[in-house]
């Protein structure tokens, strides 16, 4: 056998298959209906999938990285170096700390300070270690792993290495055109309060003509700059509803791939297994 | 378009629906009928009639049911009817006095813990809306009287629970524009409903039937990326280290199984040694089940037993992105431990890999997130080689990175996977052959009709347009 298969009888797994089959068919009459049954598919899923998170860190986690060194030498404080108390005991005291804080929060605010108000402040601490080192890793992630080699490719005179060998100078000219066309679009485009198409456009280029006769200026210079400022937001605007399609083509590709797993579970896994040809069996006997 | 405000978090709902579109709390049970202030106003003698010796106690309740906020009864906390656009809303109740079939908004399935303090009572679904709400029946005072001493503690939870909760929409949770015209049109809410049984129904009949029509076409397209991907594990030394991050569970394994199968496959071929682990609770066992698959493509006799000195189990990592930098400069260390894969552990010397990181990572990932998060945090650290094998709907956000070199290739998509498929160069049987025939007409079914839907909706549109 498989050390990567499931190890459950044939039985169990069948069982598996029909339970699969009745907890979709529940939540799958949420397309009829928002019915009790729908919820209560949902419901199950998410307690089963809370379960089992449960289960999971604390036999991968908290046992073995945690709790049971401890339990193994709970006095090992008294001679715990720097880094023991670092990797035990101040995790142990964030975690308790959080945890208290947590259960702490799902009661009503105490009236005055107290015990509780202490416990709830102390809870801030590992929040905000929390909060701080995902937001530090997420910023200079965000850095390192995306705007500046993102820049450095887009920039790069020669080819990336690994690269798909796509950016030629075409392709890094469209890219700086769209992509300024889309900030343009975003920035002064009509849903910015700026540069409006249609007749408004006109509308607006001529009252700005107006205001440079009024001004002196040049009419033909501004009248160039809002052409050429409209003419490229409209490249922007088109650029965006293209990419826009094109994620949704590729968003409908991938919700169709897992409607089709469902139908096909539906229709040829579940006939297959030996439970369901067996409770198949006993209705049309039943029914005979 | 008429809404009844949610007693939870206050968000304005349409009035059919029976789930709050912000928090999930159960609406059906708490609505006054809809016509409630139209026959208040017109049949108070009836109910006092019904009410027999006490003139005075309808008009009572209907003062407290019209000003919950100034009464000190937690009772009163329940919604209170709204009086503006409720004579409209009856034309939306079916004849019997239940909400109409459908006629509740699309919005999402599990909306948070928010939507799950509220349990579903299955007597608000069993018992006609119009006897739950009777006026005359008094059952929501009833109700209400059994809560009282909870509710105010109760609210206190869904408040503190659904406060800052992501909505569908964004952060401001006005989905009204989205939600507010099917709801206010039923003939909309009825197409979308045939629409989706005309989809399920034709991908259905071509599963069904699809395997019996001869395939035709080059088979689906590769995109740029697939080639390099192939290339990357084919020259993979026999017995390399690859790092895979299992970023996708069951919620999406109808997709993301055929796009990882194949390229486990490849690395089983090539005997790479797989350290697998991943972030979601689910993703080990969801890894588990298609590594056993995978492996029963291997040629036989000893192919478990080739797996077995192959594959090493790694098991729940926890922490997000915070944990990755950690995985990124010393993996031995960050990896998350099994007892069952110890030994294991030390037999291949996961330490080995220290420095110098794995051969490759392979990111099987059915969301962007996941693979942007490894590129920020693991690789700038490793330096490694990265394949990502994605979702479909990620791999617009994701391309641009094959673009700049920081991956080393993509495989996306049921329509990337079947592609990598046919390049392993493997006899494949006739089972498969016919489950691929049925999914590509399948797609090809869904999309016809989508494509055939989205026409013709905008044809409706435009005549529409003109006609007003």
């Amino acid at each position: 056998m498989s050390p990567f298969s499931s190890g459950l009888p044939g039985i169990m797994e069948d069982a598996g298959v029909i339970l699969g089959l009745v907890v979709s068919l529940m939540i799958g009459s949420y397309i009829v209906r928002d019915s009790f049954l729908a919820r209560l598919g949902q419901y199950v899923l998410v307690g089963a999938g809370l379960g089992y998170t449960v289960v999971l860190v604390w036999r991968n986690v908290l046992w073995p990285r945690l709790i049971a060194p401890l339990v193994a030498d709970p006095m090992s404080w008294q001679s715990a170096t720097g880094a023991d108390l670092f990797h035990f005991w101040l995790p142990l005291l964030l975690g308790a700390l959080m945890w208290g804080g947590g259960l702490e929060l799902l009661r009503r605010p105490p009236a005055r300070f107290g015990a509780r108000s202490l416990v709830r402040m102390l809870a801030a601490v590992p929040a905000a270690i929390l909060g701080g080192v995902v937001l530090g890793v997420a910023v200079s992630g965000a850095l390192q792993g995306t705007l500046l080699p993102q820049l450095a490719a887009a920039v790069a005179v020669t080819e990336w290495p690994g690269g798909a060998g796509q950016a030629t100078w075409l392709v890094r000219f469209l890219t700086l055109l769209i992509t300024s066309g889309v900030l343009i679009h975003l920035q002064v485009g009509p849903n910015a309060g700026g540069i409006e198409n249609g007749t408004s456009s006109q509308r607006s280029s001529s009252s700005e003509g107006g205001e440079t006769v009024k001004e002196g200026r040049p009419r033909l210079y501004r009248l160039l700059f809002s052409t050429l400022l409209r003419t490229w937001e409209g490249v922007g605007r088109r650029a965006l509803w293209l990419a826009a399609g094109i994620i949704f083509a590729r968003l409908v590709a991938a919700r169709f791939s897992l409607a089709l797993s469902r139908l096909e579970y539906f229709l040829f896994e579940v006939p297959r297994s030996d439970l369901w040809q067996l409770l198949w069996a006993f209705l049309r006997g039943a029914g005979s | 378009m008429a809404t009844s405000d949610c007693p939870h978090c206050g968000y304005s709902n349409p009035v059919e629906s029976q789930f709050c579109v912000h928090c999930g709390t159960v609406l059906a049970r708490q609505k006054p009928p809809a016509a409630s202030a139209s026959e208040s106003a017109e049949e108070p003698e009836e109910l006092s009639d019904d009410r027999g010796a006490d003139p005075t106690q309808p008009s009572e309740e209907e003062e407290s049911q019209q000003s919950p906020e100034e009464s000190t009864d937690p009772s009163s906390s329940r919604p209170r009817p709204r009086v503006a656009g409720e004579e409209e809303d009856t034309e939306d109740d079916d004849g019997d006095g239940r909400l109409g079939r459908g006629a509740g908004p699309a919005g999402p399935l599990l909306s948070g813990l928010g939507g799950l303090l509220e349990p579903a009572d299955p007597l608000s679904y069993i018992t006609p809306a119009r006897e739950t709400l009777d006026p005359t029946r008094d059952a929501a005072t009833d109700h209400s009287t059994e809560l009282g001493a909870d509710e105010e503690e109760r609210r206190y939870f869904r408040d503190l629970f659904s406060e800052g909760l992501p909505t569908a929409v964004g952060a401001s949770p006005d989905v009204s524009a989205s939600i507010a015209e099917p709801s206010n049109n039923r003939n909309g809410v009825q197409r979308r409903f045939w629409l989706e049984m005309i989809l399920l129904l034709g991908m259905a009949g071509a599963l069904l039937w699809g395997a019996n029509t001869p395939p035709g076409g080059a088979g689906p397209h590769a995109f740029p990326g697939l080639e390099l991907a192939h290339r990357q594990i084919d020259t993979l030394p026999p017995h390399s280290l690859v790092l895979v991050n299992w970023a996708y569970d069951p919620a999406t394994a109808g997709e993301m199984d055929l796009v990882a199968q194949p390229l486990i496959e490849h690395l089983l071929h090539r005997q790479a040694i797989l350290i697998v682990f991943s972030q979601l609770p689910g993703g080990p066992a969801t890894a588990r089940r298609v590594i056993a698959r995978a492996e029963e493509t291997l040629q036989r006799p000893s192919r478990t037993q080739i797996t077995a000195n192959l594959v090493i189990e790694g098991g729940y990592l926890p922490g997000g992105g915070a944990s990755l930098p950690l995985l990124g400069v010393a993996p031995a260390r960050a990896l998350p431990v099994d007892p069952t894969w110890v030994d294991l552990r030390e037999r291949f010397s996961i330490a080995g890999m220290g420095e110098s990181g794995p051969a490759l990572t392979l990111v099987i990932a059915a969301r962007a997130e996941d693979v942007r998060r490894w590129l920020e945090q693991v690789q700038p650290l490793n330096g490694g080689m990265v394949v990502a094998a994605t979702s479909a709907a990620v791999d617009p956000s994701v391309r641009p990175y094959l673009h700049s070199g920081q991956l080393a290739g993509l495989v996306s998509g049921w329509d990337g996977a079947s592609a990598y498929v046919r390049r392993l160069e493997r006899a494949r049987s006739l089972e498969e052959q016919a489950r691929t025939l049925r999914r590509v007409n399948g797609l090809n079914w869904g999309v016809a009709i989508l494509i055939v839907s989205v026409l013709l909706g905008n044809v409706a549109g435009i005549t529409e347009r003109r006609g007003l």
